[in-house]
């Protein structure tokens, strides 16, 4: 013979079971594919067009600031090798 | 007109971005995907945002799907991931957060003790009951837990939940027998700490005590 705990355990165990289905509060599929549109539409004009030109500054300042170091670098080689008193044709082999 | 999509149009048709063919996969599988995902992280906002997550989530990898089970039970899969994830989120989040005194008095006591989820497909005079197994439920390891809520509280055939736990029946069942023994334990000890009925005590009847 069950026990009145054994009783009330599977008492217990069956409320959960054939539970009424239920219903979300809000509209799941309207929320769900408003995010899909939202993420999927493509960025405005004014967006791609301000990244762009973005890229393009970067890419022109950086070309600007290694054209400058290059230019720097060589002066400075040059003005080292005056100084020392070298030039290309002392540095050359004679036999 | 066609009142209703076959399971390959809408399949086709999300593979085209149809609108009507989403909004017929959320009109025909909401109820099951938000209830798998309410009795695992028993809440309902949060059960109601995973049930978004996986509807955008099978739209999206729509492509993916082989079809070697139906669209029901992927969504189910989908619908238990989905749902540990949060709770794992939880369960980290809750780690960062300021532990109990070790001076609380009030100790851990039975680990049913705060009952907090009332599953609203419950019917009223099993309220109570319904409360203390989804606490015990909560208290299972994630994959017990999930096998039960898709088999005993989702009423899944044994074939679609393991299909959807991706795991073969036998192992289904031994998840289940486990879980089964976890939730009585749990049960018992409860009705041990709060309707054992004390010498000289009053009435028997746990329901009234």
């Amino acid at each position: 013979m069950k026990t009145e705990k054994e009783i009330w355990v599977n008492e217990a165990l069956q409320s959960v079971e054939g539970l009424q289905p239920a219903r979300p509060q809000t509209d799941l599929a309207q929320l769900a594919w408003n995010r899909i549109q939202q993420v999927s539409r493509p960025l405005p004009f004014a967006w791609t067009l301000a990244i762009a030109a973005s890229f393009a500054l970067l890419v022109t300042f950086n070309w600007v600031a290694l054209n400058q170091t290059q230019e720097r670098s060589l002066a400075q080689a040059q003005q080292m090798d005056a100084e020392a008193g070298y030039s290309p044709a002392s540095l050359t082999y004679r036999y | 007109m066609k009142l209703q999509l076959t399971e390959d149009e809408i399949r086709e048709g999300l593979k085209k971005g149809s609108e009507t063919a989403f909004r017929e996969l959320v009109r025909r599988f909401e109820s099951g995907v938000y209830n798998a995902a309410l009795s695992i992280v028993q809440n309902r906002e949060d059960a109601e945002d995973v049930a978004q997550e996986v509807f955008i989530e099978a739209y999206r990898s729509v492509a993916a799907f082989r079809g070697d089970a139906s669209l029901r039970t992927w969504l189910y899969r989908i619908a238990v991931n989905r749902s540990l994830d949060l709770l794992r989120h939880r369960k980290r989040a809750k780690r960062g957060a300021p532990t109990r005194s070790l001076n609380d008095d009030s100790g851990p006591g039975p680990i049913l003790d705060v009952p907090h989820f009332d599953h609203p497909g419950v019917q009223l005079e099993r309220q109570e009951q319904a409360r203390l197994v989804f606490a015990a439920i909560d208290q299972l390891p994630e994959r017990q837990k999930a096998a039960f809520v898709l088999l005993r509280v989702e009423g899944l055939s044994q074939k679609e939940a393991a299909q959807a736990l991706e795991i073969s029946e036998g192992a289904l069942e031994s998840l289940i027998s486990r879980a089964q023994l976890s939730l009585r334990r749990m049960l018992e000890e409860y009705y041990d700490a709060h309707y054992r009925r004390k010498p000289n005590a009053g009435s028997s009847n746990p329901q009234t005590s």
